[in-house]
């Protein structure tokens, strides 16, 4: 018996969730691997190799590295479901979890990341529409080119230029060896940040709007004698932005890994700054829980990003409801 | 005067990636100072006739030292980007040829590489060897590189699989192998081609970004090291920072541009549009 339209949609969104939870897992496990293949002794690293065997010993029984590694594993597992994450080996964080570092950083990384978007729209629409709407012209071409030089630039090439020449030279905003906080210290990350981003959201709002421009909706909204900025406003750009949201969504998430550089260059608190200390003092419960914190936040923008995907664009939620493929 | 335009720019970046090459092989020869001499009279001194673009601050000849750099980029890049097509493209073939739950397997394994953005995974494994080599970071790369290149190569096979040469190969009788490597490989070779230059683009830039960090090869001159330095000293001196930040970005931009155009030749659409 056929199933009827809304029961197959959301087994369309049952099945999407069952693959994102397997991916979870599967990201779950290899960071799990990567950081039981670190070769030496995580003990050793941490009381030295002066220490007496019965205090590393200890610490590696307090730490469950004693245990097999199923057993660990599972320990793990329920570390990362209660949201604790771990306990950092760094004597110094004692008291804390590694769940309670990501959350003291995550802010500092989420107004990075949100100011690099609002940074790339800002660029990226106008620039993109431009170049659509002038295809094949000296403003088309010289998108092109800057996007190219987005692409290329190393943030943290530009990052120190701007630091330089801003901050310290014209002393136009603050310099981040000062630690100044607050909003005027994250123009400079958020444009290092979004610039890379911009470039790929306008090469996408250009392709996205050239697309648009070719269907008959559009033709037929301009033969209705519209006029052309109407046209380009309400039917074009709105149609275009759909997929253009898409890769926002999951370029967002990039950012994540993006701020990595981004924080270590601005001096900046954040999830990339705490994954450089957790490498730095060799803290493998920090580097474990920071890169599945990054790897899972992925994952679920992803998922989201699909679901949001099926509620704006009508079109798809229809060809699921009426059984079409992906 | 547009066509000429571009080609004068897809000649200029041909040309810096030619002199690239040339100047890695041959860094020994063309380069005024062996990478490690150090003059103490000379340190972070700006450009000048014995030292065309100055010093660092261990009083070492810039342009030696990027000239050896690229030795490192260009290893990495290539090797990175070959490493991974090595593993990619057949895992894209099969996956794609056979689809049901080999192809779901393999892509949810490329979705599992594919969580860990930028070069977060690239860290994790510099990270676990502790001691990060050339090699290191090149496998590094590697493993993160060969989902995209699976991706890729799958999204093609499903294309390629329609097609009539496709059909008649499988009613003739010739074998899975035969169809994927000496009929649906070369005719997807164009576009494989063209990611090859985006490819060791990225892997440059990666390079960098991990050595930045203090992930990268540690026992050789890289552009990234070298711009870690420098950008600590900018105030003092702002020439190491500037020329080894110039050569990575012209490096990218050079290998950028060559692909753009292979693709524009080739009539494929844009692939950073795509993903």
């Amino acid at each position: 018996m056929a199933l009827r339209p809304l029961p197959l949609l959301a087994l369309r969104i049952l099945g999407k969730l069952f693959r994102t939870v397997v991916v979870l897992l599967g990201v779950l496990t290899l960071v799990f691997v990567v950081v039981r293949a670190v070769p030496g002794d995580p003990a050793v690293s941490i009381l030295g190799e002066q220490a007496p065997p019965e205090e590393l010993a200890r610490l590696r029984g307090e730490m469950g590295l004693d245990r097999p590694l199923p057993e660990q594993f599972a320990r793990y597992l329920g570390q990362v479901l209660d949201g604790s994450l771990g306990t950092p080996y760094s004597r110094a964080r004692s008291g804390t979890t590694v769940g309670d570092l990501v959350r003291e950083v995550i802010p500092y990384t989420l107004e990075l990341a949100l100011s690099a978007v609002l940074v790339a729209i800002c660029l990226a629409l106008p620039l993109g529409l431009l170049a659509a709407l002038y295809r094949n012209r000296a403003v088309d071409h010289g998108a092109l080119a800057i996007t190219l030089v987005g692409i290329a630039m190393p943030g943290f090439w530009l990052g120190p230029l701007l630091i330089h020449f801003v901050s310290i030279r014209l002393g136009l905003l603050p310099d981040p060896a000062a630690g100044v906080q607050g909003l005027p210290s994250l123009v400079l990350p958020a444009f290092v940040l979004g610039l890379a981003l911009s470039a790929k959201l306008t090469r996408m709002v250009r392709t996205s709007v050239l697309d648009v421009l070719e269907q008959p909706y559009v033709m037929a909204a301009r033969a209705r004698g519209l006029p052309r900025h109407r046209v380009v406003i309400r039917h074009v750009l709105r149609n275009a932005l759909i997929p253009v949201a898409t890769v926002l969504g999951l370029q967002f998430a990039a950012l994540l890994s993006g701020a990595i550089i981004a924080e270590k260059v601005f001096a900046r608190p954040g999830i990339g700054t705490l994954l450089l200390e957790g490498i730095a003092q060799r803290d493998y419960a920090i580097v474990q829980g920071t890169a599945l914190f990054i790897g899972a936040v992925y994952v679920l923008v992803n998922f989201v990003v699909d679901l949001l995907y099926m509620a704006i664009d009508p079109r798809i939620a229809h060809s699921f409801a009426r059984g079409g493929r992906e | 005067m547009r066509a000429l335009l571009q080609n004068g720019l897809v000649w200029l970046a041909a040309t810096f990636v030619a002199l690239l090459f040339v100047t890695a092989l041959l860094a020994d020869y063309v380069a005024p100072y062996p990478p490690n001499e150090r003059s103490d009279s000379a340190l972070l001194s700006p450009p000048s006739a014995a030292h065309v673009l100055g010093t660092d601050q261990q009083g070492r000849d810039t342009l030696s030292l990027l000239l050896h750099g690229a030795r490192v980029a260009l290893a990495v890049g290539f090797g990175a980007t070959l490493i991974s097509m090595f593993i990619g493209v057949p895992l894209g073939l099969f996956s794609g040829w056979r689809g049901g739950l080999v192809d779901s397997a393999l892509m949810g394994l490329s979705e599992v590489f594919f969580a860990f953005p930028g070069i977060l995974l690239a860290i994790l494994l510099v990270f676990i060897t502790q001691q990060p080599s050339i090699t290191n970071v090149m496998l590094a790369l590697s493993a993160t590189g060969w989902a995209g290149w699976a991706r890729l190569v799958r999204g093609q096979v499903l294309q390629e699989s329609e097609k009539e040469y496709v059909n008649f190969a499988t009613t003739v009788g010739a074998g899975t192998a035969r169809i994927l490597f000496r009929h649906i490989l070369p005719n997807i070779m164009s576009v494989v081609l063209v990611q090859v230059s985006f490819a060791v683009g990225a892997a440059i830039l990666a390079e960098s970004s991990l050595s930045f960090l203090g992930l990268g090869p540690q026992d050789m001159a890289s552009w990234g090291s070298l711009l870690s330095e420098g950008a600590a000293l900018f105030v003092c001196s702002p020439y190491v920072a500037t020329f080894s930040g110039l050569a990575i970005f012209l490096s990218v931009l050079s290998f950028n541009i060559i692909g753009d155009r292979l693709r524009d030749r080739l009539a494929q659409p844009d692939p950073i549009s795509r993903s």
